[in-house]
């Protein structure tokens, strides 16, 4: 019965614990590189006061807008959401994981960034056009590399289902150190940097219109609309950093079948990680400098190799083994 | 090469006024040519074979029919495409006043697509392929006034009769070495062919068959003869046409001719493989939407190709099981590649008429005048793109699956191909993306780039109506490809010629049998859907709640309202991609620039120009033709015109028959 009841019901525990932690995770890491800049910071609630302030401001229609630029926000937050629904977060599987598959995963990332892409083309202005355009050059080689580098852990655990993938990384820990597994977590760091819109790809606090490709996009939105679009790039940042936590180091996550309590361990668990690998980004960002947009594709491309490389490993050595 | 070279095709430009009869007569023989072929094609499905044989109707072996599950599949996908193209003809002529050749030779057109893959002996099947490529090269000569059209045509003749001639030599040699003749049904009998003929045999039929379907080296007739052939038989030809070859491939190389070496499907997935990422770097960057479709068809039959080299190696792994999933990858990648380019043919052909040019830099707003064809053509891209909630996501999710339980295998070969396989997938799959988002985003959304495309006219009700039926069955394949279960079932029955419990179960929920791993687009689209409603209730009730001004004027980082040149357009969406890969995609570009005084300080004019070639045209192409001319002249230099010469030359070619009849 409990365990039933816990089986269906993880899929929305996920979605509300990820969904009101999302603001938190950037928070940490806007305070962490406050603090390291030498600045005092806004503190780490400071995501919800925007929400909250956005959520209550007046909305400006363009005049050339159609309905894509309406409804682009809430098809990006709704992929977003499926996401942490179906994935590994807080147990390895669950009722809703038949969706947690690795191709439906990426495709589903991919169409919350076609969606934003498309609002941004949809008001005609250059800005929105630019950042567009700068967006999809960057997630046609981004979205390929996740794909490749999941693939390669997909290939000793023979099957292509992230909650599977966690279980295998979980019964034998040290396939982590297999070198193909080495590999994809490099490959996956960068990627999901350049996907989370952080340094060296984007700056995500910037106020430079030249340099921008997410924010570009968002130019023309206002109120409740970009507040979904906040939250949404917030949860997306968080949903990455948990795969990176849960795909390569499980520790702590429950399985269905264990006694409830360790549920709560899990979510704990979650939380460290999740906060622990947030810091450790913030922290990187201080001393990083943000590449020339000509640049971003030569560090895409060896992450791209990299995975590559990570998935002819795997190959090799399950082969053989 | 001139360009008035006279061509007896067609009755000239000028419309009359019977002409319309015509047209009407075209559109409704092709659709029900369409639904009779669905209605023989589901009995071929659904288990009873048809057969039918008249000595009397063709030359020296008569007219012979027959099919199998595989038959089927084919001939149900080629006669949907006939309906909803069908539907758009009547249209599409009417707007365009086409010549009276083209709209007799539609159903032809669809006639010769159907009876393709209903021939049952080698020597029917080739003349009704032969029928099909001169049928539709005057369909691609239409509008041969144009000279692009007329080069298209050129190129098009030339390229399927090389590949014809491939095709005829091999299969002449296979008819000869089969006791009955016989194409269908026939399979197991072709005994006493030495290896090396063999494989000989496959590589010519294969390189003969992968060319009808825009494959690598043999595939610039692709993206030139798709674009300008008329809309409709643009359709037809993407949606249907080029799946015959991948009918080739599986009826002759791999029933036909196997069991096989690994090192066929080795080549068979270089081929697909190599193909999907140029076509989608090719549809990348260009302007021209139809052309961005066309090299879309050849990508996504790439795909499949990849997909039935994967089938072939892991059958000559004797791993049934996997080989299996991956078939059924190939069969609904091809599936849902026709529903979707037909669609997306049939919108953009709507756009192109009431916008009146096929440029994307034209384009734009289509949205606001046009909104059917402009969400016609977005689930059409959507489909293109492979992602989620489209129809070609299951297809590649198969494909990925089959890959993925390729283990355990010891062969080095296998295991530096697949993942290197899987890495050219995954890249085709993020450009496709961009191509799609690209052709959407500026063609149909943003402002208006040109007079035609702001004053475009609304989709005429019969043209919404073609639209919404092929954007139905579009969607309803992508959420629920139950539907299509039992075809994929026969059809891989057929192919692999033995009955076996299926290893892939297509219901509400996508099973692979034996592995493990299930998928439910139905699940996955809705959650998606549901999702994005409710946000969306929630969000624009607080925005209706709360004051909001509509209409206001473009912020735009505060410049005054931007002009529509200031837009990013297509060249512009795609330049920093087109950029990374310049080495495949080859941009020329130049700049001219006048200047008003000697010293040349003062700049009077300047003039860009840039295109885009392709490096098999450019490089590959040259190398074979001057190595074809330098023959030509050796063989020139024995024709001397002198009357003894060629009676030496007429001896010497009679003592050899002698020998070798002897």
């Amino acid at each position: 019965m409990s365990r039933n009841f816990i089986f269906s019901g993880l899929p929305v525990l996920q979605l509300i614990m990820l969904g009101l932690l999302a603001p938190i995770v950037s928070g940490v890491a806007r305070q962490i590189s406050a603090k390291l800049e030498g600045r005092q910071g806004a503190g780490v609630l400071q995501p919800y006061r925007e929400l909250k302030k956005l959520f209550q401001k007046e909305t400006l229609e363009p005049s050339t807008k159609s309905i894509f630029f309406t409804f682009a926000p809430y098809v990006l937050a709704s992929t977003t959401a499926v996401i942490s629904m179906a994935g590994p977060f807080l147990a390895t599987e669950n009722s809703f994981s038949s969706s947690s598959d690795l191709l439906s995963v990426v495709g589903l990332l991919f169409l919350g960034n076609i969606a934003v892409a498309l609002a941004g083309l949809d008001t005609g202005t250059s800005f929105g056009g630019m950042g567009a355009s700068r967006e999809l050059t960057v997630s046609s080689l981004v979205e390929p590399t996740i794909l490749v580098a999941i693939f390669a852990l997909s290939i000793p655990a023979h099957s292509s289902n992230l909650g599977a993938i966690a279980a295998i990384s979980l019964s034998k820990p040290n396939l982590i150190f297999a070198p193909g597994s080495l590999l994809a977590l490099a490959a996956f760091v960068v990627v999901v940097l350049a996907e989370a819109k952080r340094f060296p790809v984007d700056n995500p606090s910037t106020h430079l219109e030249l340099t921008m490709i997410h924010e570009a996009m968002l130019l023309e939105y206002s109120g409740p609309r970009l507040a979904v679009i906040e939250w949404a790039s917030s949860l997306r940042l968080t949903i990455l950093l948990g795969l990176i936590a849960n795909l390569f180091f499980p520790i702590g996550l429950f399985r269905v079948g264990q006694a409830p309590i360790l549920l709560l361990v899990s979510c704990l668990a979650f939380l460290i990680k999740v906060l622990l690998l947030g810091s450790i980004l913030s922290l990187a960002e201080v001393f990083m400098a943000k590449l020339r947009l000509f640049r971003v594709p030569e560090l895409l491309a060896s992450s791209f190799i990299l995975a590559l490389l990570s998935v002819v490993t795997s190959y090799f050595f399950t082969a053989t083994r | 090469m001139s360009n008035q070279a006279p061509l007896a095709v067609g009755t000239g430009m000028t419309p009359r006024s019977d002409d319309r009869l015509w047209y009407l007569t075209s559109s409704v023989l092709t659709v029900l040519i369409g639904v009779f072929g669905v209605a023989i094609s589901l009995r071929m499905i659904f288990g009873s074979k048809i057969s039918l044989s008249i000595s009397s109707l063709l030359p020296l072996v008569g007219l012979h029919l027959s099919s199998d599950g595989l038959s089927g599949l084919f001939d149900l996908i080629t006669s949907i495409v006939a309906i909803t193209a069908g539907i758009y003809v009547y249209p599409y002529l009417a707007h365009s006043r086409s010549p009276r050749t083209t709209a007799a030779f539609i159903p032809l057109f669809v006639m010769t697509m159907l009876l393709v893959p209903m021939a049952s002996s080698y020597y029917d099947f080739l003349f009704f392929w032969e029928a099909m490529a001169l049928v539709s090269a005057v369909l691609v000569l239409a509008n041969h006034t144009k000279t692009e059209a007329l080069k298209a045509g050129m190129w098009y003749i030339f390229m399927s009769q090389v590949g014809f001639a491939m095709i005829l030599g091999s299969l002449a040699y296979l008819s000869a070495h089969s006791p009955t003749g016989l194409l269908i049904g026939g399979s197991g009998a072709l005994k006493g062919i030495p290896t090396l003929t063999k494989n000989i045999i496959f590589v010519f039929s294969f390189f003969g068959f992968a060319s009808k379907s825009g494959q690598l080296p043999l595939h610039s007739w692709l993206p030139k003869a798709h674009p300008e052939a008329p809309t409709p038989v643009s359709a037809l030809m993407s949606a249907a046409m080029v799946n015959l070859g991948i009918y080739g491939i599986i009826r002759v190389d791999i029933k036909g001719l196997g069991p096989a070496p690994i090192w066929w499907g080795v080549l068979i997935i270089t081929i697909g493989a190599t193909t999907a990422v140029y076509s989608a770097l090719h549809s990348l960057v260009s302007s021209d939407i139809k052309r961005l479709l066309a090299w879309s068809t050849g990508e996504n039959m790439g795909i499949v190709i990849c997909a039935l080299g994967t089938f072939e190696v892991l059958k000559s792994a004797h791993n049934l099981n996997i080989a299996q999933v991956a078939l059924a990858g190939a069969i609904l990648q091809l599936m849902g590649h026709s529903l979707f380019k037909s669609l997306g043919f049939i919108s953009a052909g709507s756009v192109i008429a009431s916008a009146g040019t096929r440029s994307l830099d034209s384009m734009g707003g289509i949205i606001h005048r046009n909104p059917i064809s402009a969400v016609g053509f977005s689930i059409a891209a959507l489909g293109a793109t492979g992602l989620p909630l489209g129809a070609g996501f299951v297809g590649e999710w198969l494909l990925l699956q089959s890959l993925i339980h390729t283990l355990p295998t010891r062969s080095t070969v296998l295991n530096v191909l697949m993942p290197s396989a899987v890495g050219l997938l995954a890249l085709t799959f993020g450009l496709a993306v961009a191509a799609m988002t690209k052709a959407f985003g500026v063609g149909m959304l943003s402002r208006p780039r040109s007079r035609g495309a702001a004053e475009s006219a609304e989709t005429p009700p019969w043209e919404a109506f073609t639209i919404s039926i092929a954007t139905l069955l579009c969607i309803g394949f992508s959420f629920n490809p139950a539907f299509v279960s039992k075809i994929v079932r026969s059809a891989s029955q057929a192919t692999l010629g033995v009955r076996t419990k299926g290893s892939v179960s297509i219901l509400s929920h996508i099973t692979l049998r034996g592995v493990g791993g299930s998928i439910s687009p139905l699940n996955l689209g809705l959650s998606v859907v549901i999702g994005a409603i409710l946000f969306a209730s929630i969000t624009e009730w607080r925005i209706r709640k709360k004051s909001r001004q509509l209409d206001v004027p473009l912020w735009a980082c505060g410049s005054s309202q931007p002009s529509s040149k200031m837009q990013y357009n297509a060249v512009a969406f795609a330049q920093p991609l087109e950029r990374i890969f310049n080495l495949v995609v080859a941009t020329q570009e130049s700049l001219g620039t006048e200047h008003a005084d000697s010293d040349m300080l003062i700049l009077q004019s300047a003039s860009y120009e840039r295109s885009n070639s392709d490096i098999f045209e450019t490089r590959f192409f040259p190398v074979v033709a001057r190595a074809m001319s330098n023959l030509s002249r050796l063989v020139q230099k024995g024709h001397s015109g002198k009357i003894r010469n060629y009676l030496i030359y007429g001896a010497i070619g009679f003592i050899i028959v002698l020998v070798v009849a002897r």
